[in-house]
């Protein structure tokens, strides 16, 4: 019978805390390009829509990313512009094109 | 992999109605403009369903990222609820009927300010004009039809933020 490595290859997932406090530096103080790039959208009054295009998404479920994406905005802005929030959506760069936000 | 494959790689999540609610209604706009005014009403319709369906979650307190399935689990038991004046409307959980009556039903369980008069016309006008079924009849809209359908729609569409809280 044949021997197989049973070793998980685990990819290496930046911790929630780590891109929560980077995704706030780039929230209070963007860059002029590179990653991540955070698109914010008004389609109707009183509706916000969040866009990070970020690499290292990758390896982290959707549910984690908006939750860190959310609570990256709730601490650089205030309570009524957060509850304005509907999409809160982490991308890699390839998932965006993808779904054509970009 | 297949398209279907693609898409159900990744569970749905709020967000994802909400952003499709509004790819729809763009479509929506589109096929109107171009005279396909049955198909118009039908896609709008979708798009409708999914603004409904958005603001009831969000009263429930549904964060962006939260899958759709649980918060669509915990209507489902008011299926039978919002008879009058219409027929039964839960059509599988896309009745528009029963999505507008479940948000009323929120607002007021949450004792938020009464939703505008124009909410209650614009989802008596929508049940009237669309059910999911549609979809199997070759149609025979007219613009004036189509027009005041997808108005109703985009009325939902710019008013969602005053309709979730």
């Amino acid at each position: 019978m044949p021997v197989r490595d049973g070793t998980l290859r685990r990819t290496d997932v930046p911790s929630e805390q780590q891109l929560r406090s980077e995704l706030h530096a780039e929230f209070t103080n963007p860059k002029d390009s590179g990653e991540p790039d955070i698109i914010i959208e008004r389609p109707s009054p009183g509706t916000i829509h969040l866009y990070v295009i970020w690499s290292r998404w990758e390896g982290l479920e959707q549910v984690v990313r908006s939750r860190i994406i959310l609570d990256a905005f709730e601490e650089s802005h205030e309570a009524a512009e957060v509850v304005k929030v509907t999409v809160a959506m982490g991308l890699v760069p390839e998932e965006s094109r993808r779904i054509g936000i970009a | 992999m297949g398209y279907r494959a693609t898409l159900e790689s990744t569970p749905e999540t709020i967000q994802d109605l909400e952003l499709s609610a509004i790819r729809r209604l763009e479509e929506a706009t589109e096929l109107f403009l171009t005279g396909r005014h049955h198909t118009a009403i039908y896609v709008a319709g979708i798009a409708a369903e999914m603004y409904l369906k958005t603001a009831c979650y969000f009263l429930g307190g549904a964060a962006p990222g939260d899958l759709a399935a649980p918060y669509f689990v915990a209507a489902r038991p008011n299926a039978r609820k919002y008879v009058p004046p219409f027929s039964a409307d839960f059509e599988s959980g896309h009745g528009l009927w029963f999505w507008s009556q479940e948000l009323l039903a929120r607002r007021q369980r949450r004792r938020l300010r009464r939703a505008p008069n124009r909410f209650l016309q614009v989802s008596a006008a929508l049940y009237v004009d669309w059910y999911v079924g549609m979809r199997y009849r070759p149609g025979c809209a007219n613009v004036d039809d189509a027009a005041r359908f997808v108005t109703h729609v985009e009325w939902l569409a710019n008013n969602h933020a005053l309709l979730r809280r």
